[in-house]
């Protein structure tokens, strides 16, 4: 079936439109700025890299973006400057890393060796040497301290970091493994400092464990608490806490966001002409409970005492005038009108019983006062069977 | 003799004002070439209805925002928590999702007032308010526009004089 040609390019210019409406907003020059910075700041090279070569390529095309080449000659230059100096000092530190790994060498064991004076001596001063050297690195590329701080954050920082806490150990624990048990077989003599290692070693490798769980244990407890201050933080401010700031939360600050959640609450009672009795009461059983988190966490030492906030707060909701257009103002009036008004059911059902009753009695009664129906008694005349067959 | 006066007295008040005016002086103050503008500003709106400028150093003061605010919040929308601000050769622009319309605030020299007027900006069928909005400067140096990026519709430019239109001229 043919689509007359009108008909077609409408429909084709309607599905263009809707296809360029449904297209996101195109990233704009200052947003991958932000993106760049907040990607070097993390030290997350490739994505700002990433981030920079989009913009340069939106601003490469002479496009409207950058009305005075803003962003092309004066924000974009020293951001990229930024991440060159990042860039050179990251590959110098994944050289330093490759170069380390190599030369950790331990000292052989000698036929005298009585102790392991000698490998915590040679763990201790490569440790040492390796991180001044690796400090110095990041010293003499990068002046500002901002950028050193952001060179920590970066993967190649990272792997030279578990070399200094991990690798070196390792390669001492391998090493002295693999020669302890040649010199035990060289020599009998050593076969007593040969037992000894051999313990120390395996010490030496329950104590790495141990560390590995109590690191791993000291995570999850901080996962934890966090996870309990955040509750207590939502708890208190009844769920109106910001997500950003409930991520930095530390133990004294649940009293500092609570303040804040009062003086929140006070402003909001400040501002507030009148009210309803509903409103008023819901807003005193939220005192109560501000109370009673006020209570808690002053017992459990979580901050300082909010008992002048609330005592405000209480003040602000009293002074506010109640409004409304019921006459129930009290709960001892509201009592009143609940008793009326079962008196008043009762009274209705009393009555309405004494009438059902009534009518029960009444009924027989009038039945036999009722004048009888007329009732016509029908006479039907019987055929005589087979009388008239025909 | 009263018809041979006037003429007189006519050319003594031309020469006078000739006089006046040859010793007054008109002053005149020298320009120079001043773009102001800035990358828009983020900022938090503090209860009050206001927004402190020191969010972005090094920027410094505060802008009282509770008069637009009250214009632009109808039943169903929720309390504005942040706004964007721009300032745009001199002149402060503030829009935040929500609002139907960008605001001019054109600060008063040597006071601590502006005035402020709306921008109001046509919206699409079914759009009842402005949503994802994002403020850009764009176009040509010195004849620039201010862009207002929305979701799921084209961009609309404001231009140094406050006209709104589809296209930066």
């Amino acid at each position: 079936m043919l689509v007359p040609r009108p008909i077609a390019l409408a429909i084709l210019s309607l599905l263009f439109a809707t296809s360029l409406r449904a297209a996101p907003i195109e990233a704009d020059p200052h947003e991958l700025y932000d993106e760049a910075r907040i990607h070097l700041r993390n030290g997350e090279l490739g994505s700002a890299d990433a981030s920079l070569r989009r913009l340069r390529s939106i601003l490469s095309q002479g496009s409207q973006w950058d009305p005075d080449g803003v962003f092309a000659n004066e924000l974009l230059p020293p951001l990229l400057k930024k991440l060159r100096r990042m860039q050179v000092v990251t590959g110098q530190l994944d050289a330093f890393s490759e170069r380390a790994l190599k030369d950790l060498t331990p000292p052989e064991i000698s036929s005298e060796a009585s102790t392991l004076r000698p490998y915590t001596e040679w763990a201790t001063s490569t440790i040492q040497r390796l991180r001044s050297e690796r400090d110095q690195i990041i010293a003499s590329r990068l002046a500002d301290p901002e950028e050193q701080a952001a060179v920590t954050r970066t993967a190649s920082y990272a792997r030279t970091e578990r070399i200094l806490e991990t690798d070196v150990m390792r390669s001492l624990a391998d090493s002295s493994a693999n020669a302890a048990p040649v010199r035990a077989t060289e020599d009998p003599g050593i076969d007593p400092v040969s037992v000894r290692f051999r313990q120390l070693k395996r010490d030496l490798m329950r104590l790495m464990m141990e560390r590995d769980r109590l690191e791993q244990e000291a995570k999850q407890t901080n996962a934890g608490e966090k996870a309990y201050l955040h509750a207590l933080a939502v708890l208190v401010t009844e769920g109106s806490l910001d997500e950003v700031q409930s991520g930095s939360l530390q133990p004294t600050a649940i009293s500092k966001v609570f303040g804040e959640f009062l003086d929140q609450e006070l402003e909001a009672a400040r501002s507030l002409t009148s009210q309803s009795s509903q409103e008023r009461e819901a807003r005193q059983e939220a005192l109560d409970r501000y109370r009673r988190y006020n209570a808690v966490l002053t017992r459990a030492k979580l901050g300082t005492d909010q008992s002048r906030r609330i005592q405000a707060l209480s003040r602000a909701v009293e002074d506010c005038p109640v409004k409304d257009g019921l006459l129930v103002t009290s709960r001892a009036a509201r009592w009143l009108y609940g008793l009326l008004t079962s008196v008043l059911a009762l009274v209705a059902g009393i009555s309405s019983w004494m009438a059902i009753a009534r009518g029960r009695k009444l009924s027989p009664a009038r039945r036999s006062d009722e004048p009888e129906e007329p009732v016509i008694e029908a006479v039907f005349p019987r055929r005589k069977v087979g009388g008239n067959a025909a | 003799m009263k018809a041979r006066l006037h003429p007189l007295r006519f050319r003594c008040l031309v020469l006078t004002a000739a006089v006046l005016s040859s010793c007054a002086t008109v002053e005149r103050q020298p320009t120079l070439t001043f773009e102001q503008h800035t990358l828009r500003i983020p900022l938090t709106v503090a209860a009050n209805g206001s927004v402190s400028l020191a969010q972005q150093p090094p920027m410094t003061g505060r802008i009282d925002l509770s008069p637009i605010l009250d214009e632009e919040r109808n039943e169903a929308s929720v309390p504005f928590k942040t706004v964007q601000v721009m300032m745009f050769y001199g002149r402060y622009y503030v829009v935040a999702d929500g609002f139907r319309s960008v605001w001019e605030l054109t600060p008063r020299p040597g006071t601590s007032t502006a005035s402020y007027r709306k921008i109001p900006v046509p919206l699409e069928s079914g759009e009842s308010a402005l949503t994802g909005c994002r403020l850009s400067r764009y176009g040509p140096s010195q004849s620039s526009c201010l862009r207002l990026d929305r979701k799921g519709t084209d961009p609309i430019f404001i231009s140094a004089r406050g006209e709104v239109s589809h296209a930066c001229p």
